[in-house]
């Protein structure tokens, strides 16, 4: 059976499949964008990185051309006043160079000396000179050159660079030959690494020096190159660090970015320059070659990965990582409380349909019919056994009413509605039905209004049983019981015959005792022969085979003979019966054998259940267009909890147990019945130890033959 | 003496109705339907005494309607003895002048039966 339980689980799995489905677009989606912004900022790095590459060297290259600029200012200033140290000093200070020069700018002037006038020259600067430093000014280091190039003036603001005051700039054939291609070419030239320990034992500083010759005339880039050198009369020159390179501006740009370390390699030797030096492992390493004056640099430039960018950026694929895996998680939780909660729900369902399911199965296989109508009694649900019994489709009976299915009269349907619309109350009855072939049949039916909890009708549930094979049951059972009273009854006639004949003294004279015995057998038998006839009215009642047969009946003279038929035992105990008979009473169409029945039933039984000397009255009388007839007797009645099962068959009250032992409680029963089936109506009151009267009417009309 | 017919198959009962009425009546006894059905052809009774429940081919109805129906034993009367219930509507409807279930009866009331039927009878 697909019911909905399974739908619910099918779309549920959709559902399920969907949710699996964006989970993996969403952890893919995910990813992708921190790839991609993960990308974006290796991207930024490096285009940071390149941009401070690339600025680093266009300001090394600017910081050397403004120092040659310098130079050349120097040596036109040099070339049209002469100089000395006033001079010197002032001019630098007024040009304010150290605004522009990048680092610690140092400035030296270098006069060309020959050997010959080496000595003169150092006694001019000796008399000359008035400072106080130029009181052992010397040339060194001591070489033997044609032309020294001693550092007459020197402005600086590194105090361990005066020391090169003296210093002999062609002092090395390397510089030697530097100048002379510098005084051939007219340009600027630096020279090598130069360490200030050469001068100041145990300094480590080192350091460049950039020359440009100076020469006597003006127009010496004019001249032929092989004629300058007769005009070159000194050396302007200027010292760079090599961390002076770079300018300032540029170096607290490299610091701001944190992890890049600047060195300068000057053939193998490495100079740190600026930035963070702990970058070891770097993991960007940029290495450029740079020619400054004709000399070769590389510089290199290391990164570590971090912290170039801003703090924001370089943390921006690991916020944005931690956002979507946020994302992703609540997204997870998310369906994982979904999913739970779908599970329970769905166990839920799971127990609640599966109890549906299981009254429905129940319903739809129980074997009494089960039809569900709205408040108007249109079905709306049968169940199999309906289907089976009526022999129509279910989708033939919904919807239609349920009068459809009924052969009973518009009277048995009103009473019906009466029960269940207007009281409220279940109803409980036997109907007959219609099959779809026509064949009518017996059912018994209960409907029972249901409620909702506002305690509004909202439909009824009918079950109806099909009484038809509980009729068959019925009839076999009443063959039975006719054939076993007519069997059981033919011995009791034999020895009813035969106690007679011996009773009748047929067979000769019996003695007291003899006759006593007999008559103890005779009563026991007419016990048993009552017992068997009642059975057997019993099941001919229930089987509805009661037959009345009304005739012409003389209702007094039948009490009459009752009475007196009953009289003698009465006499017996002392009981004295009294019959108060209306005259007025005319002739009634009633089935005589029936009604002096129920006549001597409730006589014999006032009999029975009276004390010795008891009074019974019976009393019939005319009363409009009825008889009524009234059996009084003041015996021991019946106990209040017991008298409403008084007609049932087979019941007898607990003090008429003790009384009299030989009553089979069939009597009312069948009297009942009797008066029932003649139209009439029966009833008693009574008092436990008072007495008790019953009643019953019948009508004077002539009765239509059941 | 008139011939009483017995169709009876309980041999209790039928030594009953020997011993009370064999000094009134010349008494043959049948107790099957089809030994009642040839006495009664050759026999010529001139009452039956018949119970319904019998064993063999015929039942008591049976030996009641073929009496009926042959002109020649038609007014044959038949006195009813049994012990199936809801027998007399329907045996008197057939023509039984009486019938009795034995256990509301005995031996003198039967008695009294059959001389009022047989005083009716040759009336």
């Amino acid at each position: 059976m697909k019911g909905l339980n399974d739908e619910v689980k099918i779309s549920g799995q959709f559902r399920v499949f969907l949710l699996m489905v964006t989970t993996v677009v969403l952890l893919l989606g995910s990813l992708w964008i921190w790839i991609y912004v993960f990308q974006s900022v290796e991207e930024q790095r490096k285009a940071e990185f390149n941009r401070v590459v690339e600025t680093t060297k266009e300001e090394v290259i600017n910081s050397l051309f403004l120092v040659v600029e310098r130079l050349y200012d120097l040596r036109g200033f040099i070339t049209s006043g002469g100089v000395d140290l006033e001079k010197w000093n002032s001019y630098l200070l007024a040009t304010g160079v150290d605004n522009r020069q990048p680092g610690i700018y140092t400035f030296g002037y270098a006069p060309r000396v020959e050997k010959k006038e080496l000595e003169s020259f150092l006694e001019k600067i000796r008399r000359e000179e008035k400072s106080p430093m130029y009181e052992n000014f010397s040339v060194y280091p001591v070489a033997d050159n044609a032309d020294y190039f001693p550092i007459q003036y020197i402005f600086t603001r590194d105090e361990d660079l005066k020391s090169f005051l003296g210093y002999d700039l062609g002092s090395s054939t390397t510089q030697t030959a530097a100048i002379k291609q510098a005084v051939f070419e007219d340009t600027s030239v630096i020279t090598d690494l130069l360490s200030v320990g050469m001068v100041i034992p145990g300094n480590e500083k080192v350091g460049y020096e950039v020359m440009l010759p100076v020469y006597s005339r003006e127009d010496i880039g004019e001249l032929p190159m092989d004629e300058r050198n007769k005009y070159f009369v000194g050396l302007v020159g200027t010292w760079i660090f090599p961390e002076s390179l770079i300018p300032m501006a540029e170096k607290e740009e490299i610091l701001r970015l944190g992890n890049i370390k600047v060195t300068v390699f000057d053939g193998d030797r490495e100079m740190f320059l600026v930035g963070n030096e702990k970058v070891r492992e770097a993991e960007v390493v940029d290495s450029h070659e740079v020619i400054l004056l004709n000399k070769k640099f590389r510089f290199e430039f290391a990164a570590a990965k971090s912290m170039i960018l801003s703090p924001f950026t370089e943390r921006l694929p690991l916020l944005t990582g931690i956002g979507l895996i946020i994302v992703n998680l609540m997204w997870m939780t998310t369906i994982y409380s979904v999913l739970i909660a779908r599970r329970r729900a769905l166990h839920l369902a799971e127990e609640a349909t599966g109890d549906l399911v299981k009254f429905k199965q129940a319903v739809e296989g129980v074997s009494d019919q089960v039809i569900i109508t709205d408040i108007d009694g249109v079905m709306i649900y049968v169940n199999g056994a309906t289907e089976k019994a009526s022999g129509y489709k279910k989708e033939d009976l919904v919807g239609k009413k349920i009068e459809f299915l009924h052969e009973s009269t518009n009277d048995f349907s009103k009473k019906v509605w009466k029960t269940i619309k207007e009281n409220k109350k279940p109803f409980w009855g036997e109907t007959l039905n219609k099959r779809k072939n026509g064949e009518v049949y017996e059912a018994e039916v209960e409907v029972s209004p249901i409620f909702d909890e506002a305690g509004e009708l909202i439909y009824f549930v009918g079950v109806e049983r099909d009484l038809t094979r509980m009729r068959a049951m019925e009839k076999m059972k009443r063959e039975f019981l006719s054939l076993a009273s007519h069997q059981l009854r033919t011995p009791l006639s034999a020895v009813k015959w035969f106690g007679k004949m011996l009773l009748s003294g047929e067979a000769g004279k019996l003695n007291p005792d003899q006759k006593g015995y007999v008559e103890k057998i005779y009563e026991s038998n007419e016990r048993e022969i009552d017992l068997v006839n009642s059975l057997l009215n019993v099941s001919r009642i229930e089987s509805g085979k009661i037959v009345v047969v009304p005739r012409q009946t003389d209702l007094k003279t039948m009490v009459e003979t009752v009475v007196i038929d009953l009289r003698q035992e009465a006499d017996k105990g002392r009981k004295k019966i009294t019959l108060v008979l209306d005259r007025k009473i005319p002739e009634m169409m009633i089935d005589g054998d029936l009604i002096r029945h129920a006549y001597s039933n409730l006589i014999l039984n006032a009999i029975r259940y009276t004390k010795t000397g008891g009074k019974i009255l019976v009393k019939v009388y005319l009363d409009k267009n009825k008889v009524m007839s009234e059996v009084k007797d003041n015996g021991i009645g019946i106990p209040r909890v017991e008298q409403k099962r008084v007609f049932e068959k087979f019941f007898r009250a607990a003090n008429a147990l003790k009384k009299v032992t030989d009553g089979n409680g069939l009597g009312l029963y069948l009297s009942k019945t009797i008066i029932e089936s003649s139209g009439g109506k029966i009833g008693f009151k009574s008092v436990e130890n008072k007495g008790s009267t019953f009643w019953f009417s019948l009508p004077v009309k002539s009765q239509e033959r059941k | 003496m008139a011939k009483l017919l017995i169709v009876e198959d309980d041999l209790i009962l039928d030594e009953a109705y020997r011993k009370k009425y064999s000094g009134q009546y010349d008494i043959r006894v049948e107790t099957e339907g089809e030994g009642g059905i040839k006495a009664i052809k050759s026999w010529k009774p001139d009452v039956v005494l018949l119970d319904l429940y019998l064993p063999g081919k015929s039942s008591g109805l049976d030996v009641l309607s073929f009496l009926k129906k042959d002109v020649s034993t038609a007014r044959i009367p038949v006195l009813v003895i049994t012990n199936l219930p809801d027998a007399t509507e329907k045996v008197k409807a057939m023509g039984a002048d009486e019938c009795f279930m034995k256990t509301d009866v005995d031996l003198d009331l039967i008695e009294k039966s059959l001389r009022d039927i047989l005083t009716k009878a040759t009336r």
